[in-house]
């Protein structure tokens, strides 16, 4: 791991519940990067982090990876499936993909307003 | 890696993750030794895993938390019993050195703190009834946890306990009151020696419950000790009150009773130490009811 990789390791997940608004900051909540991963198909952890690393910029730790994996476990939000040579790909199930837009929709929510805010503020500004 | 790197987190875990998480680890570094740093993240995700896996902490199952709390105020309640050993030496015979008209509320702040105690007992031993059954099916089924250990350490205490009961209770026999309240050294360290296995060997008990349980319990029977174990930790509140009640009735009323002086405060020592004790067990019975509470939200 290179020094630099620290930086952008995000925290572990906070997200418990399906009805729990993400906590960590900036929209990069391990499992709402793990669903979103897994809603285009299996992955096993490494691939899982190499495919968030591409689409989000941020790189999981297998601490991180596999403390969010295991609560999604949990929910039922994901599930095991038959392991290849140790690695043990995942899938997201129907909860999953529910779980996953609800957690989008909050996401666009402050997506929306959040820009709609900081136009009006630069449009006053100028 | 000379080490395991997975050595933090709970067994239960490892057995369940931990060879993909290995095969991730060795994906992640690609042939590179881990650094420090990597190994310290590992280990504090080990370490939040095993609280969470306890219950304790962390956002866990809704069961481990009613679990954990459940256990929690269980052994919150071990401690008030020792704190309640300590109360009961105090009060021994207490009524005999207050005038009959100064007796009123010393004896109804005594009674309150009998009644929470024997309202908490029962609601204890309501957990136990509740337990068994489902341990007793596990056990027919061979699926009960092992215990053996621990319930053979348990029963040497228990055994070990009522030996040293019978040979203190033939000793105290042939001592005044004045050798059994601290004037003869020896009997006041086997006194204290003796209750300290009284409170260890409640422990042990605890421990056995606890262990039996964890496995066992279904989802419904954990919701009732969850109820039961709010109820105890009313319960250990109530005696605690009246406990601190009686003191400063005694304290104001007969100073001479609890220290030998006139000048008996409520902020004497043994009463700082049994109020101490009865105070933390409230707060580690608050505790047990907050994560009991947490598994609802």
């Amino acid at each position: 791991m290179r020094a630099s990789d620290s930086n952008y390791y995000v925290s572990r997940s906070k997200v418990s519940g399906v009805t729990r608004a993400p906590r960590s900051s900036y929209g990069h909540d391990p499992s709402v990067l793990i669903l979103t991963s897994l809603s285009s198909g299996p992955r096993h952890g490494h691939a899982l982090a190499q495919d968030i690393e591409s689409f989000a910029g941020v790189r999981l730790g297998p601490g991180t990876l596999y403390g969010a994996i295991t609560r999604l476990e949990e929910l039922g939000l994901i599930e095991a499936l038959e392991p290849s040579d140790r690695r043990r790909p995942y899938q997201i199930t129907a909860a999953g993909r529910d779980a996953l837009a609800s957690a989008l929709a909050r996401l666009r929510r402050v997506v929306d307003e959040g820009t709609a805010r900081l136009a009006a503020a630069t449009a006053g500004a100028s | 890696m000379s080490r395991d790197p997975l050595r933090y987190y709970p067994r239960a875990w490892r057995d369940r993750y931990g060879e993909e998480m290995r095969a991730l680890i060795e994906d992640d570094l690609d042939g590179r030794a881990p650094t420090r740093r990597y190994l310290a993240r590992l280990a504090v995700s080990g370490i939040r895993e095993r609280v969470r896996a306890s219950g304790l902490a962390g956002d866990s199952t809704a069961r481990a938390r009613r679990w954990a709390g459940s256990s929690t105020v269980l052994y919150a309640w071990v401690a008030l019993c020792a704190a309640g050993g300590s109360f009961a030496k105090s009060a021994e015979h207490f009524r005999s050195a207050l005038p009959v008209d100064e007796r009123l509320a010393p004896s109804l702040a005594y009674d309150v703190v009998v009644a929470g105690a024997l309202a908490g007992g029962i609601m204890i031993a309501a957990g136990v009834a509740v337990a068994l059954p489902g341990f007793a099916a596990a056990a027919r089924r061979g699926a009960a946890p092992a215990i053996g250990r621990a319930v053979v350490r348990a029963a040497a205490a228990t055994v070990s306990l009522a030996a040293g009961t019978l040979g203190l209770a033939a000793w105290a026999h042939h001592l005044d009151a004045a050798q059994r309240n601290g004037a003869n050294g020896a009997y006041s360290a086997a006194f204290v020696a003796w209750a300290l296995a009284g409170v260890v060997t409640l422990a042990l008990w605890a421990k056995v419950s606890t262990r039996a349980a964890r496995a066992t319990l279904s989802d419904r029977a954990l919701r009732v000790e969850s109820r039961l174990a709010v109820g105890v930790t009313a319960a250990a509140v109530v005696v605690s009150v009246a406990s601190g009640w009686w003191w400063a009735e005694m304290a104001s009323r007969a100073p001479a009773f609890l220290t030998g002086s006139a000048g008996a405060s409520i902020l004497d020592a043994r009463a700082v130490g049994t109020l101490g004790l009865m105070a933390l067990a409230i707060v580690a019975a608050g505790y047990g009811v907050a994560r009991i509470a947490s598994a609802r939200a």
